[in-house]
């Protein structure tokens, strides 16, 4: 349940550099209410206030025009006498206006200025007169207002959106419209606030209605609610040329080769030859740069490319551009290299600046929906801006093509009766609009592939949901060819019929492999319904011109039947899940991502958890409860609520224990800032947790969570094709919700580690590595897999099973499934633990886990290299707290804990990777026992070696030349003076003479206990002494050696 | 330290000490054990259930297997005995037929649910009949005793509500809730279970024999001690149509199961025993509803024990 948000906030980074010379400009009009006067300054326009709009004293008893929240009929304002035709200026202008908003204003939109009238006119509209003139407003979104501007051009309009700020503090502030044929930019306060770019240069047209400050001019009047202090109306002097950037602004240090476009503009009214174009970058002029010559029709625009040095030290640079005697400054910045980071992906956008904060790495915010074309420059400079400002907060870009549901209407899914499904779909299937879709994934890749922000691209999300089965003619020719059959008369929708309403369906529940309704289904998952063919077609098209480095990536991919290839040819697979009712179950479904991901092993995995809950499933508003907690009384009526933070730190450590690409998370108004969403943001201290998290565990551990592997699967859990086709009642469709998926916490309570496998598992064989297969619900198999579960049982193999097991296998542990009371976490919680309990005592004579504990709210869960565990330990002790408890739903808050972990392995050291110590364990026979000590909702990493570590060793040439590349090699040896074969926790820093940190470091993974470390110190750096300090994340001990740097 | 967790403990050791080379050993290992001295010693004399199944497993992959599975039948462990079953139904079709009829008494309800699967390609023959039929009447669990019945019953229906789509993932907001009125329904008794032969379902069914009745259970209406099958109907009007993603019909309380029809199309079924008297359910009607229409909804009751009847309201919500 994603909405896209579409704001695109702040861009701070701009703001500096696009410094607006203002020295040129000429007054045109200005109103200075602070003087007591309605009169315009140099006295050339005058005006009548109407309604209720007074000049009077504001809070502060300054003098003021003071405006009053008005009806929709009754105008307000200051009117001029007659239509002016100087206050709509024909070339470039600014308006600015001083204002100060009622706080407690209830409008949703208020005028600032205006003599457009028809402020958004429909496009087959062709009256000049709604298409003249300007106006400039400010529209509520959620919290904060959003500054707009409708231009006429005389038989079109234009609208400008700015960014949301807030506004609404009872002080004043100053919004700054400033227009130019070639671009429109917002500044609040100063600073800049929107930017865009118009590639055909617009005059605006005359206006035909006298002009109104802070009002309407006619009706529906919509009167600015608050005082207005000064309004400015400026002109800028036209110049015969106009130099702007003509690409990204963005750069990222040392990417390779790259290049600085400069926009150059003939407005002179007549052709230019040999107009030499130079530039210099103010911080390191001893760059040299080329000179351009270049001839220029009038009227027409040149791009031209300087080199953008990227060996520079990260900062803004100031790119000085002179063209015949027209200088302009342009700054561009380039961003810290990253270095193996571990993503954290904000699904949506937001301020990019919080975001960061928090620890997130990337945000999405699509830029295919501008309908990018490489040869069209505005909208392609627009984008590029976009990922420019994310970059300068050091977000990186993921767009989001969503552009099928334009297509569905003419290519919709046909259902048995010839007629479009109700719930309208898009014929994937058909190949008909591929074409487009490709061409604009191709565009998109084209427009923004070069930039290294724009890293990846999420190819689908949510529209095959409601895919099911089309009878167009398509799908059934498609069968045909594939099966040599038709479709099964019994197939309607993407439901097979359950398989008690099956005529003669086999009475033990054992299918033939090519049973044809489950060969239907198998193909109409895998290829027929056309989605995973069209996701490979689109992920391809973005490879097209994007880097090497760039991911595709496809969501939800298990919302589907456990069948290898949902997503087709993606990068990367992903799917989001609600922490409510158990947040450990995060880690159930995450396991299904893994298994997803088992027929490509090469594809990525990432797993996105919801910031927010469901009102109803657990603080139902039909329920009242004693002593409602807090956020009730802001959010009443609220349909989504934050996430408790507790939850949310239980889900990320679920999370992080397994071997995943990076997270993600959606709901960006119930972690970071209110904006008026549907999520609200009830629990302010989410952010605080994951910030603390992010920071203290992802960032300094990011690069050895990617890197350490699974252990092979001793425990696995089936999910069915076959069953979820005939017997869906238990499958889990990624949601996690079923007795399927509570037996796998059940598992965890009992300090086991279910992989979750499919029936493609176990056809590839790999039964032969689990030792105990849990088959909870598998009500139907097929006869391949049947007779594989079978031979593995003769083979030694443990099942467990339940009543619905098909009969024909004979569970060695019998279960009775428990159905999950929604209304009764605890009890749940309970029988599940005592469930896990009951299995390990009747598994231990027989099947000893890699690890058990006295604490069944402390989940283990290990991952191996070689000889050495990375033991996770996640505090599942939770309790009814104060935020939802009362409504008895969700135990939504965490209690510290601790136990004793039992590992049956002998260890040399234990090292607890949070706090970078070694710590004390105790040995008994072959086992090692670590005490656990967590706090609420806390987890842990510790890491079991063979012996302790010993010396770590840093070497590297004695000298290096700024701008030139060494190597730094690391080596950790055990306490024997080996090389230690661990994956070990590295922070490398490298320090100036200053003792500043240096990019080229950060976190590292040593792979048995050795990395080598490319440093470039930067061009324009210090040189002297430097120090390379390397500490060792998992015993804390640090190594210091210096460097002589020359230039 | 037993022999066996001696074992374990070896193997896992020896995995910890070369984890790459674990893969087969703990299976291989464990299964050596079952020689077939051992196994008989087992199925004699453990109490470990995992034991003995293991054990059993294995003769029944020996030629012992055929004397192994009659002798078994009676097994105090439920799971062998239905794998003994298992094995005689595999191995001998229609010819086990006595073996499974013998099993719907079994006092596991494991055992009876592969006797009755196992019966259901031979319902006609008399005998497994009259055990089938047994079964519905008789079989302590109402589970049983529903799939029992649904051997002979004609009417089949998948009937899913939206809030179990998987691809649901939306707050869903009731729009319109419609409570059906408490009185207007015709009522009749069907003790022979011949009334959906007779199409009482069909809207075009004359029902203007039938008594009328309210919403309450029967026996305080006129049918005092009834146990048994009823049927009810009643005619709605429904608003016009109401932009919607589902319309479900939302039964409060049915004593003790129902089986329902909207406009003379099956919905579904609600039978999960005595237990299901003050049970809500909803099933969905979204293609069935007739907006601004007359509806005739029809429900057939059955209650087992003491009170009987629809006697909580029935509400049609219109889902957004």
């Amino acid at each position: 349940m994603k909405t896209m948000i579409l704001n695109f906030l702040s861009l701070l980074f701009l703001m500096n550099i696009l410094v607006v010379n203002a020295s040129d400009d000429k007054i045109i009009a200005k109103w200075n209410f602070q003087n007591g006067k309605i009169e315009e300054s140099n006295q050339r326009f005058t005006g009548k206030l109407r309604g209720e709009t007074i000049l009077g004293k504001d809070h502060q008893g300054n003098s003021a025009l003071i405006l009053t929240a008005s009806k929709m009929s009754d105008p307000n304002g200051l009117h001029m006498s007659e239509v002016y035709k100087e206050l709509t200026p024909s070339g470039a202008f600014s308006l600015e206006v001083k204002f100060r908003i009622n706080p407690k204003t209830q409008k949703q939109q208020m005028v600032l200025w205006d003599n457009k009238y028809i402020i958004s006119p429909k496009p087959e509209n062709k009256d000049k007169s709604s298409h003249s003139g300007f106006s400039l407003l400010l529209a509520k979104r959620g919290e904060k207002w959003e500054p707009r501007s409708y231009n006429g051009y005389g038989n079109s309009s234009m609208i400008f959106y700015g960014e949301p700020e807030e506004l609404n503090d009872g002080e004043y502030h100053t919004l700054r419209l400033e227009y130019s044929p070639l671009e429109i930019r917002f500044l609040i306060d100063g600073e800049l606030n929107y930017r865009e770019i118009m590639v055909t240069p617009n005059s605006l047209s005359p206006a035909v209605n006298p002009t109104v400050i802070g009002d309407r001019v006619g009706p529906n009047y919509n009167g600015f609610d608050g005082t207005i202090a000064e309004v400015t109306l400026m002109e800028r002097p036209a110049k015969d040329i106009i130099i702007s950037q003509g690409g990204r602004a963005g750069f990222i240090r040392l990417e390779s080769n790259p290049e600085f476009l400069v926009r150059i503009d003939n407005q002179s009214g007549k052709a230019l030859s040999d107009l030499k174009v130079s530039a210099e970058i103010r911080e390191f002029p001893e760059m040299p740069l080329p000179e351009h010559t270049i001839n220029l029709e009038k009227g027409m625009t040149e791009i031209l490319k300087f080199p953008m040095n990227a060996k520079l030290k990260p900062g803004v640079y100031h790119f000085d551009i002179k063209a015949n005697d027209v200088t302009e400054t342009i700054a561009v910045r380039l961003a810290p290299e990253r270095v193996n980071s571990y993503p954290v992906v904000m699904w949506g956008n937001g301020n990019n600046k919080k975001l960061s904060d928090i620890g997130f790495t990337h945000a999405i915010n699509s830029l295919s929906i501008l309908n990018p074309d490489p040869t069209d420059l505005g909208k392609t400079l627009n984008g590029l801006n976009k990922i420019d400002m994310a970059l300068s907060d050091n977000i990186y870009h993921l767009d989001n093509i969503y552009n099928y549901r334009q297509v569905q209407s003419k290519y919709p899914r046909i259902q048995r009766d010839g007629k479009p499904y109700e719930r309208l779909n898009f014929e994937a299937s058909n190949p008909e609009p591929h074409s487009i879709l490709i061409k604009d994934a191709e565009n998109t890749a084209a427009a923004y592939g070069h930039h290294p922000a724009f890293v990846g691209s999420l190819v689908h999300t949510e529209i095959r949901d409601a895919s099911n089965p089309s009878f167009s003619g398509v799908e059934e020719k498609a069968y045909k060819e594939y099966s040599g059959v038709d479709i099964p008369s019994e197939v309607s929708t993407r439901n097979a019929p359950s398989y008690r309403n099956i005529p003669d369906f086999p009475t033990m529940r054992v299918i033939p492999d090519d049973y044809p309704l489950l060969k239907y289904y198998s193909w109409w998952w895998r290829i027929g319904d056309g989605w995973n063919p069209l996701h490979s077609k689109i992920s391809k098209a973005l490879h097209k011109g994007t880097s090497d480095k760039f991911w595709t990536f496809y969501d939800p991919a298990v919302r589907v039947p456990p069948q290898w290839g949902s997503g087709g040819d993606v990068d990367c697979i992903s799917q989001w899940s609600y922490t409510n009712a158990a947040p450990i179950k995060v880690g159930q479904t995450t396991d299904e991502m893994l298994a997803m991901s088992g027929g490509n092993p090469d594809q990525m995995v990432m797993k996105m958890t919801q910031l927010f809950w469901k009102r109803n499933e657990v603080a139902p508003a039909n329920q009242e409860v004693k002593n409602p907690p807090q956020w009730l009384k802001e959010y009443e009526d609220a349909n989504y609520i934050s996430a408790s933070p507790d939850h949310l730190q239980i889900a990320l450590w679920s999370k992080i224990a397994r071997k995943l690409d990076g997270i993600m998370y959606h709901g960006y108004s119930a972690l970071v800032e209110p904006t008026g969403h549907q999520y609200k943001f009830t629990n302010p201290e989410c952010a605080v947790m994951l910030k603390d998290l992010t920071q203290n565990v992802i960032k300094p551990l990011g690069p050895l969570l990617k890197q350490i592997p699974e252990r092979r699967p001793e425990m696995a859990i089936l999910q069915s094709f076959a069953t979820t086709v005939f017997a869906p009642e238990n499958a889990s469709f990624g949601w996690g919700r079923t007795w399927n998926a509570d037996i796998h916490l059940a598992l965890q309570w009992a300090q086991y580690q279910p992989a979750i496998i499919y029936e493609e598992h176990i056809m590839d064989g790999i039964l032969d590595q689990v030792d105990v297969l849990v088959l909870p619900g598998i009500e139907v198999l097929t006869e391949s897999v049947f007779s594989a579960i079978q031979k593995f049982q003769n083979q030694g193999g443990i099942v467990i099973g339940d009543n619905l097991l098909v009969p024909g296998i004979m569970p060695d542990i019998i279960v009775s499934a428990i159905h999950r009371a929604y209304g009764d976490p605890l009890g749940t919680k309970t029988k599940l633990q005592a469930l896990g309990a009951d299995i390990r005592k009747q598994l231990n004579p027989h099947f000893r886990s890699p690890c058990e504990s006295d604490n069944p709210d402390i989940v283990p869960r290990i991952r191996t290299w070689k000889n050495s565990d990375y033991l996770f330990t996640i505090n599942d002790k939770r309790t009814f707290g104060d935020y939802v408890g009362q409504w008895g739903r969700v135990m939504e808050k965490g209690l510290p804990t601790e136990g004793e972990i039992t590992l049956n392995r002998k260890a040399g050291a234990v090292y607890d990777l949070t706090s970078n110590r070694q710590i004390d364990f105790k040995s008994t026979g072959d086992n090692c026992i670590i005490p656990v000590k967590l706090k609420a909702g806390a987890g842990n990493l510790f890491l079991i070696t063979e012996n302790p570590f010993g010396e770590m060793t840093v070497n590297h040439s004695n000298q290096a030349i700024l701008g030139k590349t060494i190597k730094v090699d690391v080596k950790i040896n055990d306490d024997k003076g080996k090389i230690s074969e661990t994956l070990v926790p590295l922070e490398v820093k490298f320090l100036n003479p200053k003792n500043e940190v240096m990019p080229d470091g950060g976190y590292f993974c040593a792979e048995d206990g050795e990395i080598k470390i490319d440093f470039t110190p930067s061009l324009n750096e210090l040189p002297g002494n430097w120090q390379i300090v390397v500490k060792n994340l998992a015993d804390g001990r640090t190594t210091n050696s210096k460097l002589s740097v020359k230039k | 330290m037993n022999m066996k967790f001696f074992i374990g403990v070896l193997i896992l050791s020896c995995f910890w000490q070369s984890c790459t080379s674990t893969k087969a050993d703990f299976k291989s290992k464990r299964i050596a054990e079952y020689t077939p001295q051992r196994i008989e010693q087992i199925m004699t004399s453990s109490s470990d259930a995992v034991e003995r199944r293991t054990a059993f497993r294995q003769l029944l992959n020996s030629s012992k297997a055929e004397n192994s599975a009659e002798k078994y039948l009676n097994d105090d462990d439920p799971i062998i005995r239905r794998s003994a079953l298992y094995y005689l139904i595999d191995h001998h079709g229609e010819k086990s037929v006595d073996y499974m009829i013998s099993a719907t008494t079994d006092s596991s309800n494991l055992v009876r649910a592969l006797a009755l699967s196992g019966l259901t390609p031979y319902s006609e023959n008399p005998s497994v009949q009259s055990a089938i039929d047994s079964m519905e009447q008789k079989d302590p669990d109402p589970n049983l005793r529903r799939q029992a019945a649904e051997i002979n019953w004609p009417f089949k229906r998948d009937n899913k509500l939206l809030r179990d789509d998987p691809s649901w993932d939306y707050e869903i907001v009731t729009q319109k809730s419609i409570e059906l009125s408490d009185e207007n329904w015709r009522f009749i008794t069907d003790p022979n279970s011949n009334g959906h032969r007779q199409k009482y379902f069909d809207p075009l069914f004359d029902d203007s024999s039938w008594k009328p009745i309210k919403v309450g259970n029967w026996e305080t209406q006129g049918w005092p001690g009834y146990d048994g099958i009823a049927w009810y109907r009643i005619r709605f009007n429904a608003p016009e149509k109401i932009e919607s993603n589902a319309v479900e019909l939302l039964f409060e309380g049915v004593d003790e199961s129902g089986w329902v029809w909207l406009n003379g199309v099956y919905l579904g079924v609600h039978d999960i025993g005595t237990a299901g008297w003050n049970v809500p359910f909803r099933l969905d009607a979204t293609k069935e509803i007739k907006w601004g229409q007359e509806n005739i909804l029809v429900v057939r009751v059955l209650d087992t024990v003491e009170a009987g009847g629809i006697w909580k309201p029935i509400i049609m919500e219109v889902l957004k």
